[in-house]
């Protein structure tokens, strides 16, 4: 179990790294690239805590990531609001929000939060599009981020974004961690378990459906200081279940999970901007896969593969309790 | 009051005209090992389900020690001192053993938001929540197991992480929901020990519900049979053993499944 | 004039009915939340489209558009949902999200991503009726997804198929021990399924147009339907949908037809904290 713990520990010592020195290594395109990749992160762990942890689901992430996006821009238009208390008024909007429609919306009955988070994404689009105050198409532009007066540029930008998912995983390991987050887990394997324990599920549920909102909005916030321009048309349908892919197909309710998953989502799309139709069939493709073949996702591909590498390797002879745990959940053979 | 620690009074229920309970008023004192028992379909589980809120009774009325447990929902329960069991294991696939036991304390935490950010308090009071775990992991011999996925864990074990999550709460109802099914003999007479040392030792008032006869027998104190929605008995094992009533029932459900 | 809007919403009404009608059937054999039910009926109108441009009249378009449906729904349940049947609600959906990209994506390679008109089927010329002016082809539309719903009806009540298809919705076990074929039962519903896309596809095409985004927002208003019966009654979905039809109509007269989605959503959440089980949805249903 230590051991494991340490590995892992290595795993995000050495990507974080990786991520603070590649601005020097790479295009400059592809930081601002990995810089969207680090804002789908934020909201993708809020899904996963969402829907891979407490077994709720959202398809309409885009609305929230649009109210953060338009309060950051707004107040930095209009009242001159600063990067970070900018950003941090996204999340909270967000949360707002979120809080009422999953006050409203969440009945024992989980089927019912899915459609109505789905009425939600498309209630948010129209209303930016066609509200005077949002600019709909046109869209709004806003100036660099500052600091502390300092402006910052995109490798600025993208240290800072990557201090934010940092804080975003430190954050969600924290709240899984914690006994929040066991009751969060248990909502997901048994409503009545998690009752008889004491659990509210009324207000667990909210509670899981508000954080969400709250990342989707800090996320909102983060993009439209990177794009510098934000258009109605952005947060549709689309984006809402581009979410949900992420963190399916990255590893339901694994904090590794989100991180691949977002990576999975912004990457495919772009390297196959050119055949957007074809880019719809390769997702929609891996994802039935996913769903039926590997429910576990990316990271649970991950876990296998380092099983049967340290197997390949030999050292099966100092296998620890917990591999061999693994091993049999994972229905290996110890041939 | 201080005698009937719990008591309900007329609880009825229907189901789409069937009368599942009829009136019926069971009280329990403090400190004893209560049976409710009765052939399949008597309305045990329905009983059981009306306790901790699962179910809305149409009419009557439930007090532990001088709540109104019908002003109470299902997640007031553990916080009352009320935790229970189930009679088809309901552990969290998703959780190791000891985050399920660790679950047990869930009405304990105070402040969700300080809970989640793991603030230093929040530390220690999960630091502490663990060294309790070890503890009561101890004392149902699931201390090796305590890092283990639920899948992993032989049956028996499963049964005594279910009695270890109801007990890290300290509760002063335990409430057991026919916790020999699924059993063989031997680990029957393995749940009827420890039934009786958790009252032992931790003087914690237990009402089983169950159908298996040598289980209840052996470990309760007192007995109250149910047929068709109804009580129709009440006494000590000897006593119940030889009412003809409740030999009637029992025979004639055990003719039933003979002849099925 | 809110009398003819309360008309033409009917008429609107009536078709996302045919769209509630194929999720809450879906719904209630397979507990499954169908993503690709309005991707269904846009599939369908580029194949009666293809149809129509190739020279076949509207008749034939239309059994074309029907057997091209009930073939992908049914291979969707084969090739994907049957795998998955016993699965947490949650899977199912992320499945047929997965269906939809597909969907999306090759109708977009095969017909383009531009919108292209649909040749109306029925006359445009208004006529008056009870002092409001009204398009025939409102009317026949009406009248059609009607006849439609109620042939629904009867296949469920008096069919022996549709029997056995209420019989599963009730209690798939107890179902299985009277002898029903579930496996086809399943089949036949995906196919039922398939046909009322199909049907509510075609009817709307000639109103909104075709383009592989075309059902998105009759999906969302398909649903709110759906929620009116508690996902589970028909009857239900049916009213939800006339309901939404007229509402947003009237709303859309007076506000701007910019906000009818919006509406949408301003439904569910009232119906779900109003009486969260839905009109006619009773106390304690099986939990999904």
């Amino acid at each position: 179990m230590l051991d494991k713990q340490k590995n892992n520990n290595w795993f995000w010592i050495a990507l974080t790294a990786l991520l603070i020195s590649l601005p020097f290594i790479i295009e400059s395109f592809y930081t601002y690239l990995l810089t969207t990749v680090g804002i789908y992160v934020v909201i993708v762990l809020g899904v996963n805590m969402l829907t891979g942890n407490t077994g709720q689901i959202t398809m309409g992430q885009a609305g929230f990531y649009g109210l953060g996006a338009y309060t950051a821009a707004l107040t930095a238009l209009h009242f001159g609001v600063p990067l970070i208390p900018g950003i941090i008024l996204g999340g909270l909007v967000g949360a707002g929000i979120g809080f009422l429609v999953g006050v409203l919306a969440l009945r024992i009955v989980g089927a019912f939060l899915a459609i109505a988070t789905l009425g939600f994404g498309f209630a948010v689009q129209s209303i930016l599009m066609n509200v005077p105050l949002f600019m709909g198409r046109t869209g709004i532009s806003i100036s660099k981020p500052t600091i502390f007066g300092i402006q910052l540029q995109e490798i600025g930008y993208y240290y800072f974004v990557l201090a934010v998912v940092i804080l975003f995983i430190l954050l969600t390991v924290s709240i899984l961690r914690s006994g929040v987050g066991r009751a969060f887990m248990a909502i997901k394997s048994s409503e009545t378990a998690a009752q008889a324990m004491g659990v509210n599920l009324r207000l667990y549920k909210t509670m899981a459906f508000t954080l969400s909102a709250f990342y989707a909005g800090v996320a909102g916030g983060l993009m439209a200081y990177h794009t510098q321009y934000i258009s109605a048309e952005t947060f549709n349908f689309w984006l809402s279940t581009y979410f949900l892919v992420a963190a399916i197909v990255g590893g339901l309710g694994s904090v590794k999970g989100s991180v691949l998953g977002a990576g999975y989502i912004v990457l495919v799309p772009y390297f196959l901007a050119d055949y957007q139709d074809f880019s719809f069939i390769f997702l929609g493709l891996v994802l039935i896969l996913v769903v039926v073949l590997a429910p576990e996702g990316m990271a649970g591909l991950l876990k296998k593969l380092r099983v049967r590498a340290t197997l390949l390797l030999g050292q099966n002879k100092k296998m620890t309790d917990s591999n061999v745990a693994l091993q049999s959940k994972i229905g290996m053979s110890n041939d | 009051m201080s005698v009937r620690h719990f008591e309900a009074n007329n609880v009825a229920i229907a189901f789409g005209g069937v009368q599942a309970l009829e009136q019926v008023s069971i009280y329990i004192k403090r400190g004893e090992i209560l049976g409710l028992i009765g052939p399949n379909g008597a309305g045990k589980t329905t009983f059981f389900n009306c306790l901790t809120r699962f179910l809305e009774p149409d009419s009557g009325e439930m007090f532990f020690e001088g709540a109104d447990l019908m002003k109470k929902k299902t997640h007031d329960m553990a916080s009352l001192g009320i935790c229970r069991t189930f009679q088809n294991l309901n552990l969290c696939q998703n959780l190791n053993l000891q985050d399920n036991i660790l679950l047990g304390s869930h009405s304990q935490i105070r402040n969700p938001l300080a809970t989640m950010l793991s603030l230093a308090k929040a530390r220690r009071r999960e630091r502490e929540l663990k060294k309790k775990t070890r503890e009561v992991a101890k004392s149902f011999n699931l201390e090796e197991l305590l890092d283990s996925d639920i899948d992993s864990m032989p049956f028996g074990s499963k049964k005594f992480a279910e009695f270890a999550r109801a007990m890290i709460a300290e509760p002063r109802l335990l409430l057991l929901d026919e916790p020999a099914a699924g059993c063989n003999d031997e680990e029957t007479s393995a749940v009827s020990d420890m039934i009786m040392k958790i009252n032992k030792d931790f003087g914690t008032t237990i009402l089983v519900v169950e159908h298996d006869m040598s289980l209840v027998m052996k470990v309760c104190d007192r007995i109250y049979v149910l047929d068709s929605g109804k009580l129709i008995a009440e006494g000590t094992p000897e006593e119940i053993q030889k009412n003809p009533r409740v030999i009637e029932a029992y025979l004639g459900d055990d003719f039933n499944a003979k002849n099925q | 004039m809110l009398f003819q809007l309360i008309l033409s919403g009917l008429a609107t009404g009536s078709l996302y009915a045919l769209t509630a009608l194929g999720i809450v059937l879906i719904f209630n054999n397979t507990r499954t939340i169908n993503i690709a039910q309005g991707d269904f009926g846009m599939f369908g109108a580029f194949i009666a489209l293809m149809a129509l441009s190739s020279g076949l009249g509207f008749g034939g378009a239309l059994v074309l558009s029907i057997v091209a449906v009930i073939l992908i729904a049914v291979l969707m349940h084969l090739l994907v949902m049957r795998w998955i049947e016993d699965a947490d609600w949650l899977i199912l959906l992320t499945a047929t999200l997965g269906v939809y990209y597909v969907l999306h994506g090759v109708s977009g390679w095969l017909w383009g991503r531009d919108t292209k008109s649909f040749p109306d089927p029925f006359p445009k010329e208004p006529i008056e009726f009870l002092g409001a002016m009204i398009s025939k082809g409102h009317i026949f539309v009406m009248i059609i997804a009607f006849v439609i719903g109620g042939l629904l009806f009867a296949f469920l009540k008096y069919s022996k198929w549709g029997t056995a298809m209420r019989a599963l919705k009730e209690d798939k076990y107890c179902a299985s021990l009277m002898g029903i074929p579930i496996k086809t039962i399943i089949i036949l519903t995906w196919a039922v399924g398939g046909i009322m896309a199909a049907l509510s596809g075609f009817l709307l095409a000639p109103i909104i147009w075709v383009s592989p985004g075309m059902m998105d927002t009759v999906l969302v208003k398909g649903y709110a339907a759906a929620i009116f019966g508690g996902l589970y009654s028909m009857p239900g979905a049916v009213l939800g949908a006339l309901f939404i039809g007229v509402a947003e109509n009237i709303a859309g007269g007076y506000l701007g037809a910019e906000y009818k989605v919006s509406l949408a959503f301003v439904m569910i959440i009232i119906m779900l904290a109003i009486k969260p089980t839905g009109l006619f949805g009773g106390g304690k249903r099986r939990e999904v």
